[in-house]
């Protein structure tokens, strides 16, 4: 099989399970993102991301119980998979070697 | 990895959703009461189903995170009802996209739709003959389709064009519209009709032109108002059309050149406007030309060449000589006004008529058709049976390939089972027989489309008197599209059952069972079988209903003896020939010199030839009786002839005698007529001695012969005069003649022509033709539906046989053992094939009676088209079922054959 390649989405979801470890959920990336990042994403773009790198074979998922705070809905769980480690830490890869020498120009630009 | 680690559930089994929400009654242990949250379950719909549970929950966790232990109020509550609506509206419009992504690119599997249609592409060519079948019987059932549809697109579909065409009327006689009407019904009736906007004369005109130096020829013309280009609201492409000074009497005489003749006769010269344009001793002035694509409406509606040239309103349009309803060459054309229904239209027309005539039965069927509805109405019925045959060649196709899809699907059902229980995806099989009907139906289309182009001018050839002439017919964009979608859908619609079935939970059994889903394979491919067969029959049934139609209209006879005679034209030119007198010389003198010819027995001439064509047709008279009386006035068709014509065509004479030579001008004048004039005017009275009057001419009737067939060899009964030629007037009436030629030899077409130019160089002499070829053409129409229904009828039955050939080899091949078993039990070789012969009987059996009723429902269809036969012609039905059941049989003969030679200890050994 040829190895997947990422879209931009794909690879901030795959990155925030790497971070937040196996057995996270769609609520917690959701958050995630929402604070780490720029950008604010909704169920609506989290699960059929999640679906995609399911297929992929980069992470692998299963149904939680249902939990009060949920309003005695289910989570369902993600953790990422070894070939999922891999492309992610290619994409932060990538990016470290782009950036660097320009942390401070890019930080700027930012207004950080 | 970094994370917080906390340990969760953890692990593969999927614990069940449990309660939910819009549940809440059985409320889950925990901190926070679940009433604070709002119901959301009339709202989960719209969230996809795979993540409704986690999706909402999680929606509601972020949205309490956010509420922080405060009561919602209603706004809170909006605001996660909105997320649900937003969200779900986001997660859908992405999951859209990114299927179709994945069907393009293929989803992470290295399987889009470029890899699918490859491996399609390898898949049917690894069995190129199945393939190969299936799409040749596609691409027939395309070709059948489209010509018809090609053919009907053009004929009844398209618009003409014309500015007013669905207000657009003809005034005429006969249910077609096939007669005219006379001046007066035109200026009384509909001219004078204030319910009408516009109307106009037309006036068919079969003239020798020349231009300039150019040689005389003979050319179909019309003679119009001169309101009749506005009326159909054409354009010009040089110069002008006519202007209402071109209808005043005494107007100085014009025409309209149609482009052909604009670029034929005066070779595209922009001057040509002014010009002078010589057409029977008269000279006209050319005053525009009509463009390229005009079709004159008359000549499209009756299939005759379109005019060479319009002459505006010619001295006759007002000659009060010609100011009596007998004269009825002319047809009326009319726009309706805007605001007023046609059936009130065609009412006032009619009552006025009926007041005109004295009687509404005196009108003899004049009646104000609504002119669409007119074109294409002879060939409507052919059309529809082209296009009816092509719908089941495509049936046929259908069956053929979800019959190859099918067998296809089986072989990898096993495939598909082992890789829907290792959790592969199932779709995929669905996508991979889709892309192989697409990859069938596009290629079938592009194929058919092909044949269709390549026999397109062939079709129209075929097809000669359902399309105009002139009509090209061309394919375009909207017509490939047509191709390529009732292909596809086909091609498609054959995938369906196939993809079903292969993708069916239970397949998995089958895995275990090792065996094939035999059963329901058989009863699909039987079921296939036996649609085959019974649209096998209908097509046959119906084919040979058509070709015994043909052939009882074939041997039927004319009325006259075709075999022996010749036929030429010649034109008399009054402007060469001179007054009457030297007209009727001058044919006289080649009538003679022809008479002359080795071999020939007899020499006629008449001004319009039965099947030729010519409908001109005359109100004839008896003076003696008052107006409306029965049989005062009869629709005739009246014929000038040479001495000689009754006996050169072998008309039988039923009283008195037949034209003479001493029948001159100045002589008594005399009429000779047939047998249904005679019947219609003389119901009750001999008819010989009795006085008619014809155009104004009182004619004595010294003679009655037999009725010949006018216009085609289906019907009869047409009214004929026929009067001396040397009698003829005016002289525009006796300037085209055709001479027949009785000979017990085959003729020299060149000494005929040798014998005209003898006697005047200057004389335009048409192609000799037999007459036989005048009455072949009269059966164009059953010949072009026989042709077909055979083609298709035949193309049926093959494929009906091998599919029945198929699915009897293929049971042999499952109950191999059991007739292992029966052969080792003494089983005679009889008892053998009749086991097998059993299995296809039965299928064809079902078939035929099927086909059966489908051959009475399509007979009934076809009973328009039908002579000589009945729609439920026993002969013909029974013809049908010994095919069909001689083609079943012969299909069995090789699965009998290999049941015959099964080995028993061979096949109990295998299994």
């Amino acid at each position: 099989m040829t190895r997947s390649t990422l879209g931009d989405l794909e690879r901030l979801v795959l990155l925030s399970v790497v971070r937040l470890g196996d057995g996270t959920y769609g609520a917690e990336v959701q958050r995630e993102i929402r604070e780490r990042t720029s950008r604010d994403v909704t169920p609506g773009t989290i699960y059929p991301t999640l679906d995609r790198l399911e297929k992929k074979g980069l992470v692998r998922s299963w149904m939680g119980e249902a939990t009060p705070e949920r309003g005695g809905r289910a989570r369902r769980h993600y953790a990422v998979l070894p070939e999922g480690l891999v492309l992610a830490a290619e994409a932060w890869r990538d990016i470290a070697a782009l950036a660097e020498g320009i942390e401070g120009r890019l930080r700027g630009a930012t207004g950080e | 990895m970094g994370g917080r680690g906390n340990a969760r559930d953890g692990g593969h089994a999927a614990a069940a959703g449990g309660e939910r929400a819009d549940e809440h009654l059985a409320a889950p242990r925990g901190h926070r009461p679940v009433r604070d949250v709002p119901r959301l379950g009339w709202l989960s719909w719209l969230i996809p189903g795979r993540h409704r549970e986690e999706w909402l929950g999680d929606l509601v966790e972020n949205w309490l995170r956010e509420m922080n232990g405060r009561r919602p109020g209603p706004a809170g509550r909006l605001r996660l009802y909105g997320r649900v609506v937003a969200s779900a509206v986001v997660g859908r419009t992405r999951m859209i996209a990114n299927a179709f992504e994945d069907l393009w690119r293929g989803g992470g599997m290295g399987t889009g739709l470029i890899q699918d249609v490859r491996f399609a592409v390898r898949m049917l060519r690894r069995e190129p003959v199945a393939s190969g079948a299936a799409l040749l019987t596609l691409a027939l059932g395309v070709w059948a389709f489209i010509t018809g549809f090609t053919l009907m697109d053009r004929v009844l579909l398209r618009p003409l064009g014309y500015e007013a065409e669905e207000r657009m009327l003809l005034v005429g006689r006969d249910e077609a519209a096939l007669f005219g009407v006379s001046l007066p019904d035109h200026l009384e009736l509909v001219e004078a009709n204030d319910l009408v906007e516009r109307a106009v004369l037309w006036q068919g005109w079969s003239v020798l032109i020349r231009s300039e130096d150019g040689p005389w020829s003979r050319a179909s013309a019309a003679s119009v108002g001169a309101g009749f280009f506005d009326l159909l609201g054409a354009e010009p492409a040089l110069g002008r059309f006519f202007t209402p000074d071109d209808d005043a009497p005494g107007h100085a005489p014009t025409v309209v050149l149609s482009w052909g003749t604009w670029q034929s006769r005066f070779g595209g010269r922009a001057d040509v406007v002014g010009a002078p344009f010589l057409a029977e001793g008269e000279s006209y002035t050319v005053v525009g030309v009509a463009r390229r694509d005009f079709r004159d409406p008359m000549s499209h509606l009756f299939g005759w060449s379109n005019p060479e040239v319009w002459r505006a309103s010619p001295p006759h349009f007002h000659d009060t000589d010609l100011y009596d309803r007998g004269q009825v060459s002319f047809w009326s054309l009319a726009v309706a006004r805007e605001e007023v229904p046609l059936e009130e239209v065609r009412g006032r027309i009619l009552a006025g008529a009926a007041i005109a005539y004295g009687s509404p039965e005196a009108v003899d069927d004049l009646d104000a058709h609504v002119y669409r509805d007119l074109v294409g109405q002879g060939s409507r019925g052919s059309l529809l049976l082209l296009l009816g045959a092509g719908a089941v060649v495509l049936l046929v196709a259908l069956a053929n390939v979800t019959n190859l899809l099918q067998a296809r699907g089986i072989g990898r059902t096993r495939e598909m089972a082992v890789r829907g229980s290792v959790g592969g995806p199932r779709g995929r099989l669905v996508r991979q027989l889709l892309a192989e009907a697409a990859v069938l139906g596009l290629a079938g289309g592009l194929v058919g489309v092909a044949l269709t182009a390549a026999t397109l001018d062939r079709a129209a050839g075929l097809s000669a008197g359902l399309l105009p002439p002139g009509m090209e017919l061309s394919l375009d964009l909207r017509i490939l599209a047509v191709a390529l979608g009732v292909s596809v859908a086909v091609a498609a619609g054959a995938a369906v059952i196939p993809a079903l079935r292969a993708t069916r939970a239970s397949n998995l059994a089958s895995l275990r069972a090792g065996a094939g889903t035999g059963a329901r394979r058989t009863w699909l491919q039987s079921g296939l079988v036996v649609v085959q067969t019974a649209l096998a029959v209908v097509l046959v049934a119906s084919s040979g209903l058509l070709l015994r139609s043909l052939w009882a209209l074939s041997g039927r006879d004319p009325g006259f003896d075709a075999e022996p005679v010749t036929v030429m034209g010649v034109s008399l030119l009054p402007e060469l020939f001179g007054g009457d007198d030297e007209q009727t010389a001058t044919l006289e003198a080649v009538a003679a010199r022809v008479a002359a010819l080795p071999g020939v027995s007899g020499v006629g001439g008449i001004t319009d030839l039965p099947l030729g064509g010519a409908i001109n047709s005359t109100q004839v008279r008896r003076p003696e009786l008052p107006e409306g009386a029965d049989g005062q006035s009869v629709t005739t068709l009246v014929r000038g002839v040479l001495p000689g014509w009754t006996e050169a065509m072998g008309i039988p004479a039923v009283a008195g005698r037949t034209i003479h030579a001493s029948d001159r001008a100045g002589a008594l004048d005399v009429a000779v007529v047939n047998r249904s004039f005679a019947a219609r005017a003389f119901p009750e009275e001999e008819p010989l001695g009795r006085v008619v009057n014809v155009r104004g001419v009182e004619r004595t009737i010294v003679g009655i012969v037999e009725d010949v067939h006018e216009f085609n060899l289906d019907e009869g009964g047409n009214a004929v005069l026929y009067e001396p030629y040397a009698q003829v007037r005016p002289a525009w009436m006796r300037s085209s003649v055709w001479l027949t030629v009785r000979s017990e030899r085959a003729l020299d077409p060149s000494a005929l022509r040798a014998a005209g130019a003898e006697v005047d160089g200057r004389l335009p002499l048409g192609t000799p033709r037999p007459m036989t070829y005048y009455v072949g053409r009269t059966v164009a129409g059953h010949r072009f539906r026989a042709v077909l229904a055979v083609a298709f009828g035949g193309l049926a039955l093959v494929l009906a046989a091998v599919g029945l050939a198929g699915v009897t080899a293929y049971m042999v091949g499952r109950r191999t053992r059991e007739i292992g078993v029966r052969i080792a039990l003494g089983a005679s070789p009889g008892g053998v094939a009749r086991l097998v012969i059993k299995g296809s009987g039965t299928l064809t059996a079902l078939g035929v009676v099927l086909g059966l009723a489908g051959a009475v429902a399509s007979g009934r269809a076809l009973a328009g088209f039908l002579y000589g036969v009945s729609a439920l012609d026993p002969a013909t039905l029974a013809t049908a079922v010994a095919t069909l059941t001689l083609a079943a049989l012969a299909a069995s003969l090789g699965p009998v054959r290999r049941a015959l030679t099964v080995d028993p200890v061979v096949s109990l050994r295998e299994e």
